[in-house]
């Protein structure tokens, strides 16, 4: 919800501050950092291993936006820094419903197991 | 917050005035609204992935009102991107919950399983417990069988088989073979005898006995004496090991004085080098004095 709002602003102070106006960048900053923490989050949750698609995505996109970011053009590094924040977040929850699912996997099996062992057992 | 947000797109789209025209189908949002769509409709999405579900929603509310307001194409695109995410991450986390229930019934049913396993293993152990009574038993009738052939055995030696009716009783002949030469120390093999002797009088009580030893005519009689009657004392030290009572036992040296066996032949010496055990009745009386050397 605050991306929303926040999103609404920095186009509103675009939109009347006019084109050319030295926008503060406090969004894009704010943005880019939340990416980076993110990715840095699913990275070590194993998404490499569990959603490699997802993680890639939110590293280029992270990537994209640092680039923009340091050539001083906020403005255009917004975008990839909010699809680099999702990009990250879907790797995390992708990672970890691959999780949950070996998991369950496992324990399904080793339940089965169980059942035959005490199957065999008078 | 939607109608800002497309109030600050449109606001964005005639400040910079950018894109004249928005197609009616923009793939990428087409993408998102199937994105968030599909996760709609699986009945548990509201239950499992209820928060991401509604981040989901919004998120493509605020691309529809993009594109519904003419919104630069690449503005809708970017929004309807963020639109398909924020569905896929309410798939993924429907995904996850699902598997969390699953699991949850999973541990459950190993439980059950567990559960089931160890009241098996009760009643096994129970079972087993049974059986191992009833071996209990069989081999309290094994033990009853094996005391029965031991009473039988006993019933053999209280009839001393080897002993001979004499008219001075039972008599029992330890030969010359059970004693190394000029020696009183028994060989093993006279513990076999002795043994029987020792069982015959425990189940005897009142039943005495007299040992004897006795020599052949070589060597001096002083010697003979003396070594027949470290003989009897020697096969007496048995008998008393062996728990008879001292009362119940004599033993005396009879040297070279009651020769069984003609002392000319050396069969008839090994047979004069022996010791006699002498029964009395089981009331403890004996048929004739006893011999002196």
């Amino acid at each position: 919800m605050t991306n929303f709002a926040n999103r609404s602003a920095l186009p509103a102070a675009v939109a009347f501050m006019m084109v050319g106006c030295a926008s503060t960048p406090v969004e894009t900053v704010e943005r880019v950092a939340e990416a980076r923490t993110l990715v840095q989050q699913a990275e070590a949750a194993g998404a490499a291993e569990h959603a490699s698609d997802a993680l890639s995505r939110a590293r280029d996109n992270l990537q994209q936006a640092a680039v923009r970011q340091d050539n001083n053009r906020p403005k255009e590094a917004l975008r990839p820094a909010e699809k680099a924040v999702v990009d990250a977040e879907l790797a995390l929850a992708a990672t970890r419903a691959a999780k949950a699912q070996k998991a369950e996997a496992e324990l399904r099996s080793s339940v089965d197991a169980l059942r035959r062992e005490s199957r065999r057992t008078p | 917050m939607r109608i800002v947000n497309s109030a600050v797109a449109v606001a964005v789209a005639l400040a910079l005035g950018a894109c004249a025209s928005t197609p009616t189908s923009i793939p990428q949002l087409e993408a998102a609204r199937d994105a968030v769509n599909r996760v709609e409709m699986m009945p548990d999405a509201a239950q499992l992935a209820g928060k991401e579900l509604e981040a989901a929603r919004n998120s493509l509310s605020v691309a529809n009102e993009a594109a519904k307001s003419r919104a630069p194409r690449d503005e809708v695109e970017h929004l309807a991107y963020l639109a398909q995410r924020r569905a896929q991450i309410a798939e993924a986390q429907l995904n996850a919950g699902r598997s969390q229930q699953n699991i949850e019934r999973a541990q459950g049913e190993r439980d059950a399983v567990l559960i089931d396993a160890r009241e098996r293993e009760a009643a096994a152990s129970m079972q087993r417990a049974n059986n191992a009574e009833l071996l209990a038993a069989a081999r309290g009738a094994e033990a009853n069988r094996t005391q029965q052939e031991l009473d039988a055995a006993r019933q053999e030696i209280v009839q001393l088989k080897d002993a001979v009716p004499t008219d001075r009783g039972m008599v029992l002949t330890l030969g010359d073979v059970l004693f190394d030469t000029a020696s009183a120390t028994l060989k093993p093999g006279a513990d076999l005898s002795l043994s029987r002797v020792a069982d015959f009088l425990l189940s005897n009580r009142d039943t005495r006995v007299v040992i004897e030893g006795h020599t052949d005519s070589v060597g001096a009689d002083m010697y003979n004496q003396q070594l027949s009657a470290l003989r009897a004392r020697a096969a007496a030290d048995q008998l008393l090991a062996r728990g008879i009572e001292r009362s119940r036992i004599e033993s005396t040296g009879l040297g070279e004085a009651y020769p069984v066996a003609n002392n000319g032949t050396a069969a008839g010496r090994q047979q004069n080098r022996r010791v006699e055990l002498v029964f009395s009745d089981i009331a403890g009386q004996f048929a004739k004095p006893g011999r002196q050397p």
